[in-house]
């Protein structure tokens, strides 16, 4: 059952930086959204430096709602 | 804006430099493991019996003694006190945070017993993030979009090799897939654990898609029945304290202060502790949950017989 690969560029303290197979990135797309799988495909130490560079530049909102209007999002901010 | 995770990780370390057992969980776990994007809040399941630890730092944080000051405040919203005996019954606190002056109001919540969890957050400690299992656990929520996200760990767990995975999977042909390489001495307990296991080799794909919405519709309307017992619980407590007092909640006072505050109020006007503490309270609760989930998806007694997991699974 372990299809699951190790990419060795993991973060300190995160050294299981998986890769999935590609059915799994389908799925997050169908489900998720193109942009969550694209987001997911990425090592952890590049996913966490892009969503540091989003909460250092946009007003993110909290929890699950969808990122802010500036982000093609923010239809419940109202 | 400073950064959330970052946030997280330093107060994770304050934790641990407690002594103060607990785990990150829910979106910001979701973060931890490449499924979701847009969280700020933290979550976290802690010890009830550290919770008494755990106020103390923040009165320490407030007051500066371990570094820069924090103002720590309970947030408006329906919430038990931070105390053993109510996160122990199952409450949820709310606190916001800022840990420094110009810092991003940060959302903390805690629970003691989380939802659809045993014990078995504990194994985790070590890393401090929730397993795949336990957070697809607290996933199953009556927010319809969460369930992607219990998809999304199962099958992580699943590609993990981590047995569990069979009992959160909803894609059907993974589902399948991951049961059919189960060994035998898993099988019985997942089967416990998830009914509709038992079904799968003698349903086609479209009788498994609508057992699999039953169940979610089961798991979704049971979890609605809990949170509205706490919530009317919190309502008829709130009322009761409003009359005898004046102003709003939270207060301006400090940390302590307020956490005083509210722990007078819960004993005086009679918060329930554990709401669902009784066997009879949650078998209440599942039936209601039960019939509004055949109401709702027209499901037959057979299918809900089918799908229907027992108590200790659903309302631990």
């Amino acid at each position: 059952m372990t299809n699951e690969q190790t990419n060795p560029a993991g973060e300190p303290g995160h050294p299981a930086d998986p890769v999935y197979p590609e059915r799994y990135y389908e799925i997050l797309a169908r489900d998720l959204g193109e942009d969550k799988a694209r987001w997911a495909r990425l090592p952890y130490a590049e996913r966490m430096r892009e969503l540091a560079w989003y909460h250092a530049h946009f007003n993110t909102p909290d929890d699950l709602s969808p990122w802010p209007a500036e982000l093609d999002g923010g239809v419940d901010r109202g | 804006m400073s950064d959330p995770i970052e946030f997280y990780r330093s107060f994770q370390a304050l934790l641990r430099g407690r002594a103060i057992t607990g785990v990150l969980t829910s979106g910001m776990a979701c973060v931890e493991y490449g499924i979701q994007q847009n969280t700020k809040d933290t979550d976290w399941i802690v010890a009830p019996g550290d919770i008494g630890s755990l106020v103390t730092l923040f009165g320490e944080l407030e007051r500066g003694i371990s570094g820069s000051n924090w103002r720590v405040s309970y947030r408006g919203l329906f919430g038990a006190p931070l105390d053993f005996k109510y996160l122990d019954g199952g409450w949820t606190s709310h606190l916001a945070a800022f840990d420094r002056p110009e810092s991003a109001e940060r959302h903390l919540d805690f629970f003691g017993r989380p939802p659809r969890v045993g014990e078995t957050w504990r194994n985790d400690t070590n890393t401090g993030i929730a397993s795949r299992d336990i957070v697809a656990r607290m996933k199953k929520t009556d927010r319809p979009k969460d369930w992607p996200l219990v998809n999304a760990l199962a099958i992580q767990a699943y590609y993990s090799g981590d047995a569990a995975a069979v009992l959160h999977l909803r894609d059907p042909e993974i589902l399948r897939e991951a049961w059919r390489q189960a060994t035998p001495a898993s099988c019985e307990a997942a089967i416990h654990e998830r009914p509709l296991l038992a079904a799968l080799d003698s349903i086609d794909n479209l009788r498994l898609e609508r057992l699999l919405l039953v169940e979610e519709m089961l798991w979704q309307c049971v979890n609605r029945e809990r949170w509205l017992v706490y919530q009317r619980a919190w309502k008829d407590f709130y009322k009761a304290w409003q009359q005898d007092r004046v102003g709003e909640w939270p207060t301006a006072e400090p940390f302590l202060q307020q956490h005083g505050r509210i722990c007078d109020a819960v004993g005086r006007h009679g918060l329930p502790p554990a709401p669902l503490g009784t066997v009879a309270a949650r078998q209440a609760v599942f039936g209601r949950g039960r019939e509004r989930a055949a109401t709702l998806v027209a499901a037959t007694p057979q299918e809900l017989e089918t799908v229907a997991m027992p108590l200790g699974t659903i309302l631990p």
